[in-house]
């Protein structure tokens, strides 16, 4: 999957007439530019950007399902690369030889899921769920309950998050100690009732999504002043309809994503004017070649694309398969995790 | 560390851009020993480099030094020629973050074998990080190869306020560099936070953008976060439950300066979120209630009775605020058509948020009945 930019230009159009208020979401046309992704490994960018491949594989693939095409991407050839990228520490890298990071290892777990390959872990090699469920136990820290992002020690509240998300999918979240991450997150909470990636790093869209995803994995979101975190949130929305991730920043695609998906976690999506998102989604498609950039105007990418889609599917845009907030995956898929049943 | 290296070394790489055709390791002296490992991308085992092949034929500098990166680390190879290797690669991509790793090895490598003290290695490393610093801004692999070198030394380095600065005077809202500057200060409080140096600085940034969240986000920092934080750590629990128990001494007069402070920054710019979020932050801090700021919010709206449709309301953040007053103190009419306005005139974009708040009203205006 190449996170190359480009060609297309988020705001293009084929038809010089169509007015903003006709935009649709060109399906077929975005589904075209992710198969097309991993036909460009003779750009330069595409080898540069080699360090994201895996997290790529998870933006193109969840994009396709939300879409409704699943199968767009062949089964057998996206289980070979995502094994491929498992190292002897149970962790996943990048890409092939590169050292294993939760970042890549939570993207690996999302793809088997996504592709219903759990199982096959359990045939293909020793160990199996565990094995990973393991390397991503043993990242997080027993003093603050907080977890790295690989054996350097880097933390962030975006990789406590992932080992969250990752160890539910897995059914492995008694291999953590919840209670103290839980605690953790709480001494993020900043003065402005938002979360930063650490205790008092400021406040960003971004990682109140990590943050408020990890409680509602562990049904802990009663924590939260959900209308003081509410209200912070749907100011987020400017006049042209777009989201910022923090307070006079340009908006960006992206966080109808992170934004977005945290009112929904709080029960507060009808705080903003979905219509006007949507417009403002649209106007970063390129219709004419797919995909989606941060604004309009931009050179599209797969992870503006998928963040974009997903928004839409939050705002129940019609021909989309629903998503999960919490996960950012197919609410079906995530739904039948046996983590959730219990 | 490889600005200082002696001159019977062959030249590195001179053209950094991964574009170049030329070989540079399979034509160097220094590298005829290194069998260089092309990229396999596919299951492991797989004998045919595949893809590799094809990138030859358009990236040849990037990808033949990631082959001879693979053949060094192979064999944790901790050279000279290791490390410029390294610097080659970070100078073409500096976010594949195995090399940044990589680095960190081979240096404590050297200075062992080498004899060099770790706070000379550190400065030298640090010197040749400035520059790739300011070429890449959004990495964030450099930020925390600055931070494990810099946890290494025993005292702040005299240099990092003013280069930190210099950084932010590219990009003042950078959460890499933000997060960086905590650190700094929770490493080294002493002089950061024991004297008026981080204040000042902080000051200067708002008064150059009064709209910067991050310095504002550092302000509550220095002023109250990092002793709450010292707090959390001693007592465990978190903020809400540390302020609840009233754990921690409050500073009268720096709560008082702290306010003065953001209704001064207020007054100059309204329609500010920062600075309204921040006085609301130092009031909760200071268990002071938000009603105490009536005739200071009824100033950004014209007054009690103004029209609040009309042009005498200069900040949106007022209405919002003097909604919570009035409703705290019964005044629920006028709380209410604080919270039309912002519905109808002011903020349509969130009218259903406002609604939801002018709900809320109405529920406690029924059950003080």
């Amino acid at each position: 999957m190449a996170l190359v930019a480009g060609p297309g230009i988020g705001g293009s159009r084929s038809s010089a007439g169509t007015l903003p208020a006709e935009l649709t979401l060109v399906i077929d046309k975005h589904v075209k530019y992710i198969q097309g992704l991993d036909s460009r490994k003779d750009e330069l960018d595409y080898w540069l950007t080699e360090h994201l491949r895996l997290n790529g594989v998870y933006w193109g693939l969840t994009a396709l399902h939300l879409l409704g095409h699943p199968d767009a991407l062949p089964r057998d050839k996206t289980l070979e690369f995502v094994l491929a990228c498992q190292n002897q520490d149970g962790g996943f890298g990048a890409a092939p030889g590169h050292d294993s990071h939760m970042l890549y290892t939570g993207s690996a777990v999302q793809i088997l899921a996504t592709i219903d390959a759990l199982t096959d872990l359990e045939v293909s090699q020793t160990g199996g769920k565990e094995r990973i469920a393991r390397y991503i136990a043993g990242l997080q820290d027993p003093t603050t309950g907080t977890f790295a992002g690989d054996e350097w020690g880097e933390t962030d509240t975006r990789f406590l998050y992932i080992a969250f998300n990752a160890l539910s999918i897995l059914d492995m979240m008694h291999l953590v100690n919840v209670e103290s991450a839980v605690s953790y997150i709480q001494a993020c909470a900043n003065f402005d009732g938002g979360f930063g990636r650490a205790p008092s790093a400021e406040t960003h869209a971004g990682q109140i999504f990590t943050c408020l995803g990890a409680l509602s994995i562990v049904r802990r979101l009663d924590l939260v002043d959900a209308e003081r975190l509410g209200a912070w949130l749907s100011d987020r929305q400017l006049s042209n309809g777009g989201l910022n991730g923090r307070p006079e920043k340009l908006v960006d695609v992206c966080y109808s994503w992170w934004v977005l998906s945290s009112l929904a976690m709080l029960g507060k999506l009808h705080w903003i004017d979905a219509a006007k998102l949507i417009t403002f989604i649209l106007s970063c498609q390129d219709s004419e070649h797919g995909g989606i950039s941060d604004m309009p105007g931009d050179m599209v990418d797969v992870f503006h694309t998928v963040f974009g889609v997903a928004g839409l599917s939050l705002l129940g845009y019609p021909g989309l398969v629903e998503v999960d907030p919490v996960y950012c995956m197919p609410k079906k898929i995530t739904q039948a995790l046996p983590y959730h049943q219990a | 560390m490889s600005k200082a290296q002696p001159s019977a070394v062959p030249s590195r790489p001179k053209n950094k851009s991964a574009k170049k055709r030329e070989p540079f390791y399979a034509v160097s002296p220094r590298w005829s020993d290194v069998s260089p490992i092309p990229l396999i991308e596919g299951p492991p085992g797989q004998k045919d480099p595949g893809p590799a092949l094809a990138t030859i034929a358009y990236s040849p500098r990037y990808s033949e030094a990631m082959s001879y990166l693979r053949a060094v680390m192979a064999v944790n190879e901790f050279s000279r020629r290791t490390l410029e290797l390294t610097e080659d690669i970070i100078g073409m991509n500096p976010a594949h973050y195995t090399v940044w790793l990589y680095r960190v090895k081979i240096l404590k490598a050297l200075w062992e074998s080498e004899g060099t003290r770790t706070e000379d290695g550190v400065m030298a490393e640090l010197d040749w990080l400035e520059e790739i610093s300011e070429r890449n801004l959004k990495n964030y692999q450099i930020w925390h190869h600055r931070q494990l070198l810099v946890s290494l030394l025993p005292k702040l380095p005299t240099t990092e306020p003013e280069f930190v600065a210099h950084i932010l005077s590219f990009d003042s809202k950078n959460y890499h560099v933000w997060t960086y500057r905590q650190w700094l200060c929770r490493r080294f409080p002493d002089p950061l936070l024991t004297t008026e140096m981080e204040l000042q600085a902080v000051d200067a940034l708002i008064s150059e953008d009064v709209r910067n969240n991050s310095a504002w986000n550092h302000r509550y920092f220095v002023c109250f976060g990092a002793d709450e934080l010292k707090a959390i750590e001693a007592e465990g629990g978190n903020r809400k439950e540390i302020l609840a128990k009233g754990g921690l001494v409050v500073d009268e007069d720096l709560v008082e300066r702290e306010i003065n402070y953001a209704k001064d920054h207020i007054a100059w710019a309204p329609q500010n979120p920062s600075a309204w979020n921040y006085l609301k932050g130092v009031l909760q801090r200071a268990a002071i209630s938000v009603a105490d700021m009536q005739v200071f919010c009824e100033g950004f709206v014209g007054g009690r009775h103004a029209d609040l449709m009309s042009d005498s309301v200069r900040s949106s953040h007022a209405l919002d605020w003097l909604a919570d007053i009035y409703r705290l103190t019964g005044h629920f009419d006028s709380s209410k058509r604080c919270l039309h306005a912002l519905a109808n005139k002011w903020d349509p974009v969130r009218r259903k948020y406002w609604d939801f708040r002018a709900k809320q009203v109405d529920e406690e205006a029924r059950e003080d009945q």
